[in-house]
């Protein structure tokens, strides 16, 4: 479960005129949902460029700044999210994994 | 830089040549906030006059005056172009390209900014010793990984050595003037605040500050004559122990910032040859 991210993807979906949904300088800290499924490990995400593969050495560098794992389209949609005022429950799972057992434990929560 | 770039900065310094007849010693540009200079309000123009266009932040007036400071001839500009807004380099850049292409000896930037060096406290200035640009447009091809790996860009030259010799000059013949901080600025795009993550990332890469602003004109004069020091006024601190007591606290911080901030300047800007 995401409980916090580094925005790395070189942009941010909020740039230009604010939305008056939301703040013009939001904090995203606190918007991350924590406190179901303790079970689960908590990790930090790297929201990357879409299409960059990061080399080990990369991989490397971004364990030591406190990234977790790496993901392309969680973090600017976490983003708009937080500034639209959701809270926000960041799940992340490998390939084809079957999550049916794990919303049903978050949504028992 | 593109035609149409090279196209404003001669129309703004064709403007400004015509409103002074003479070239300012000095130009101080105002960040977020960042009170100093304020009588210095007698010639005013506005960034639409001056630039074809205005910010769009609150806070951010955009104009440019022209006042003397001791009798040296000194341009503030209040308010600034940012990324964030949706404008692009070219933009933001534009008033620090116009004023060294003016012939500005001398440029002075401010910022507002969070304090990442957990020995820093509300109030408190530091004068930039270097910046990491992690909000120039060329992330958007590569993300900012390649950023991360970069080491910050130095700083420091003759006018920021001017402003360390007297601050401390300040500091040690008046005991509320608190000694002058200095460390390495982070500059993020925005225009969300950074996470907790990212203040902890900043930190393991060495910066001490952190705000939305001012690499573009420190990257802007790089190459020209003009010569350019930094100063960010700390206006919150990520630290626990150094949690302050409520708004007041940091309202009445802000302006004892800037009026050392106006000491140091005004004190800095006497001393120019």
């Amino acid at each position: 479960m995401v409980r916090d991210h580094l925005n790395l993807g070189g942009t941010n979906p909020l740039v230009g005129p604010n939305d008056p949904c939301g703040e013009r300088f939001p904090s995203v800290n606190g918007v991350y949902v924590t406190d179901v499924c303790p079970e689960l490990p908590r990790g930090v995400a790297a929201g990357l460029k879409g299409g960059v593969f990061p080399t080990r050495e990369e991989m490397d560098f971004l364990a030591s700044m406190g990234a977790d794992f790496c993901c392309y389209n969680l973090v600017p949609t976490m983003i708009v999210a937080a500034h639209a005022g959701f809270k926000v429950l960041g799940v992340v799972a490998p390939d084809g994994a079957d999550l049916t057992a794990l919303l049903k434990a978050v949504r028992e929560d | 830089m593109t035609k149409a770039l090279a196209h404003s900065v001669q129309d703004a310094v064709q403007f400004l040549s015509q409103v002074s007849r003479q070239v300012p010693k000095a130009a101080v540009v105002l960040g977020s906030g960042v009170k100093v200079l304020e009588d210095l309000t007698d010639d005013t123009f506005s960034y639409d006059q001056i630039f074809g266009m205005s910010p769009t932040i609150v806070g951010h007036a955009g104009s440019l005056s022209l006042g003397r400071v001791d009798g040296t001839l000194v341009a503030v500009l209040r308010g600034r172009f940012h990324l964030y807004e949706g404008h692009n380099w070219d933009v933001v850049t534009l008033p620090a390209r116009v004023l060294a292409a003016w012939g500005v000896p001398y440029l002075f930037l401010t910022n507002a900014a969070g304090g990442i060096n957990p020995k820093f406290q509300v109030g408190d200035l530091m004068l930039l010793k270097g910046y990491r640009d992690h909000l120039n447009p060329q992330w958007k091809e590569s993300g900012l990984i390649p950023a991360l790996m970069l080491p910050p860009t130095d700083c420091q030259n003759e006018l920021t050595r001017d402003l360390w010799k007297v601050g401390e000059h300040l500091a040690s013949k008046d005991s509320s003037f608190r000694p002058l901080r200095t460390g390495v600025y982070a500059a993020l795009l925005g225009p969300t605040y950074e996470t907790l993550a990212e203040i902890e990332m900043l930190r393991r890469l060495g910066a001490d500050a952190v705000g939305m602003s001012t690499a573009p004109e420190l990257d802007a004069v790089i190459g020209t004559e003009t010569k350019a020091a930094a100063i960010s006024v700390i206006t919150n601190v990520w630290s626990a122990e150094s949690a302050i007591e409520g708004h007041e606290e940091v309202l009445r911080e802000a302006k004892a910032a800037s009026e050392r901030l106006d000491k140091l300047f005004r004190s800095t800007i006497a001393g120019l040859k």
